[in-house]
């Protein structure tokens, strides 16, 4: 099964399919996709334009061509900043306009959908956005979902984290996406404080003592080595996954935020085009094994499919526009994928 | 891959190189007299796989175009349309592919725009950009539009709906949209959406709802119009509709003389599903509207670019029976932090002190409820004001702003 997380910034119904948020005609020659939307489906559905993304290393086994079975976007746009309340605007455009592109992509083995029925609504999670969470019907059932506190009953704030609890159909067992968006970076003394606090916070929320297989996804805005010293305390946002027996394992300082434009002055790829190791995927692996997590690095694995019997490496011009276009027009993030087997019942 | 645009001009304007016109053959081309406006014939074949899906979409090999290469000072723009012998030719094929647009589409045409600076290079890189005394780091980057540009008829008015895709390649998706304004329409002119379940049996813009809304004679404008579908490379002819958007409503439509408009007050009609008739399409509609108050200095309708106060609103209506609820929600936004005497000042145009402090002022204003059709009860109701804080009791805290809020579910 395959999971993907990404960061869309701000994504509303005007930004999946405008002209002026496509990418521009030299780049859409590439055959990467045009619209944010056609960007999107590429991506999520293994696309072969994107069979390049795994890694070189055999023994990651990790998938290229096959449709992902959960997306799950972060910054989803919605009115309203009341936790809790029904999500609405951008939202409710984006997701049936993805969940439909994403049908028409893909074959009978999967039948994507949303939840968001009178009683089981899409809640906001914090002042203007939601986590939309798609997913393939084929291989799961919806159980319920809603948006979490922590151990004290308070919300995590700004935007408190979106958990949805789905029964995987092969094998009876619960799977749980916790969809989330860390506040960002502050100003010194303590720039790190925020993200590193929320982090911490959410490791009390009770929701992880559940004993499923648990995927914790999104925007942290910090990663593992983040730190903050307060009081001669040393505070780090995840020291307690061991305890809750969470795991991570994409390497530490992974890049995933994108940069406003390629500057090859000043370090080597792909430090050149990200900046940020801020997106991750924590889980808990119940029943589930061979948990493997990647960055997918649609610029810098970007290539010239317009032949697709033929790809060519893109030229430094195409790269340094894809990041540029990338950035303006489609997000500062990168998405992250995990995938794992479900063994046989 | 050069043509006669990129070997006359982008010694100049390097930029060319990164634009759709670098990848182009031309069959074709005859310059007028003037040197700047051309006819000629663009390749399909020959030009490197752009033009593939439309050519295949129109059934052309070659499509006839005219054009303009201007230079204006240190910018030049480059203007190709497709030529007006190839119009009916586009308007058959795209109302044969999109059947929704049957005996609608009044014009249709490829739209090329390029523009670029002297010695721009338009490749991504960090530039700095100056405006004023400020300057910034920017990437370098032209306009560079190559667009399928469709007009439609709609509506008993005979209003003219111009609407806009960038230009498929390599398949994917044909996404048309537009912004209109004085488009008059009436909400049941737009069943023609609904293709072949747009009958007289099927009321899918819910006119008889809307009627204390819609007196006898009045008509909505058609504000907004989105559609997208998924262009299969291997039959480009063939495109399934996945979504259609519709925004209808008034604008500008004045609240309180010169000074507090509705702009606008509009209906949007979400539709998925609508051509598969295995499938009951979904509708889901509801009414949006924005009223404006604008800065005293700026009355009237030219305010309301930038008005001093926004509250925007939208209503959710039932579509039973899997959605029961009707849903009002709303939201005063005051990024400016414009304070509560201002709000009056341009309510009222005389000059008035009520005794507020200055300082006073809303940062927020939210308002959220739902009823059960079912029940006939409110189900939830949901308001929160932010405001600031150092005024009155307040005033001796050191307090950046106090929010209330009240919250009810049953």
């Amino acid at each position: 099964m395959k999971i993907i997380c990404w960061n869309l910034r701000n994504l509303g119904g005007g930004k999946l399919a405008r002209p002026k948020n496509s990418l521009s005609p030299s780049l859409a020659a590439l055959n990467l996709g045009c619209t944010l939307l056609e960007y999107i489906v590429k991506v999520v559905t293994g696309d072969p334009v994107w069979s390049n993304m795994t890694d070189n290393d055999p023994d990651t086994s990790l998938t290229s061509n096959v449709p992902a079975d959960i997306f799950v976007i972060i910054e989803l746009k919605s009115g309203g900043k009341a936790k809790g309340r029904r999500a609405n605007g951008g939202s409710m455009v984006v997701l049936p306009a993805v969940v439909n592109a994403l049908n028409a992509a893909t074959d009978n083995n999967y039948d994507y959908a949303f939840m968001n029925t009178d009683e089981n609504p899409l809640p906001i999670t914090g002042y203007n956005e939601c986590v939309g969470v798609i997913y393939n019907q084929q291989r799961l059932t919806y159980n319920y979902s809603k948006i979490i506190r922590d151990g004290m009953g308070n919300y995590l704030n700004p935007k408190t984290p979106y958990y949805i609890r789905f029964t995987v159909n092969a094998t009876q067992e619960y799977l749980t996406i916790i969809g989330l968006h860390a506040p960002p970076v502050g100003k010194n003394p303590y720039p790190n404080k925020r993200p590193v606090d929320y982090g911490i916070q959410l490791g009390t929320c009770r929701e992880l003592t559940l004993n499923d297989d648990t995927f914790i996804m999104g925007d942290f805005n910090c990663d593992q080595t983040s730190t903050y010293t307060c009081n001669n305390e040393n505070r780090s946002p995840f020291d307690w996954i061991d305890d809750e027996y969470f795991e991570i394992n994409l390497p530490e300082q992974t890049l995933t935020s994108v940069k406003t434009m390629l500057n090859n002055n000043i370090q080597p790829p792909p430090a050149n085009y990200l900046s940020q190791p801020f997106d991750n995927i924590i889980f808990k692996a119940v029943s589930v094994e061979n948990v493997r997590t990647q960055v997918l690095d649609t610029i810098g694995k970007a290539r010239n499919m317009s032949d697709p019997n033929n790809p060519t490496d893109l030229t430094v011009t195409q790269q340094s526009l894809m990041v540029a276009q990338y950035f303006k027009k489609f997000s500062d993030h990168l998405p992250v994928q995990i995938e794992f087997d479900i063994p046989a019942v | 891959m050069a043509n006669w645009i990129i070997n006359e001009y982008a010694g100049d304007y390097p930029g060319l190189n990164n634009s759709i016109l670098y990848f182009l053959a031309f069959s074709s081309h005859e310059l007028d007299g003037d040197g700047i406006n051309f006819t000629g014939s663009l390749d399909v074949t020959g030009s490197n796989g752009v033009l593939t899906t439309l050519g295949a979409m129109v059934g052309l090999n070659d499509i006839a175009v005219s054009g303009s290469v201007n230079i204006d000072s240190t910018t030049l723009t480059v203007n190709i349309r497709s030529a007006d012998s190839e119009d009916s030719i586009f308007i058959r094929a795209f109302e044969a592919i999109i059947q929704l647009f049957d005996s609608k589409i009044t014009a249709a045409k490829l739209a090329i725009n390029t523009i670029v600076e002297a010695g721009q290079a338009g490749d991504g890189q960090p530039i700095t950009v100056t405006n004023g005394d400020d300057s910034e780091t920017e990437p370098d980057l032209i306009t560079d539009e190559f667009d399928i540009q469709m007009s439609l008829s709609i509506g008993t008015s005979g209003g003219q709906a111009d609407i806009v895709s960038q230009v498929p390649i390599h398949g994917g998706m044909l996404n048309l949209t537009g912004d209109f304004t004085d488009l008059d329409i009436g909400l049941d002119d737009l069943n023609f959406l609904m293709g072949a379940l747009g009958d007289e049996d099927h009321a899918w813009f819910p006119n008889d709802q809307l009627e204390a809304y819609t007196p006898n004679t009045a008509q909505f404008c058609l504000l907004n119009l989105s559609l997208s579908g998924f262009v299969n490379a291997a039959d480009p002819t063939n495109i399934d509709i996945s979504t259609i958007s519709v925004t209808v409503g008034l604008t500008q439509l004045v609240l309180l003389s010169d000074r507090l408009y509705m702009d606008p007050l509009g209906v949007v009609i979400t539709l998925t599903d609508t051509t598969d008739n295995a499938i009951t399409p979904t509708v889901v509609w509801g009414l949006v509207g924005s009223a404006k108050l604008c800065n005293y200095n700026t009355p009237g309708v030219d305010g309301l670019d930038s008005p001093d106060f926004e509250f925007d609103f939208s209503m959710d209506f039932p579509n039973l029976p899997d959605f029961p609820t009707f849903a009002f929600s709303g939201n005063l936004e005051n990024p400016s932090g414009n304070s509560v005497n201002l709000m009056l000042k341009d309510l009222i145009p005389e000059d008035i002190d009520i005794g507020l402090d200055e300082k006073l002022t809303v940062n927020s204003f939210e308002i959220d409820t739902e009823a059960d059709m079912d029940t006939g009860t409110i189900s939830s109701f949901y308001t929160s004001i932010d405001m600031s804080a150092g005024f009155g009791l307040l005033v001796n805290f050191d307090l950046e702003s106090v929010s209330i809020s009240v919250d009810y579910s049953a």
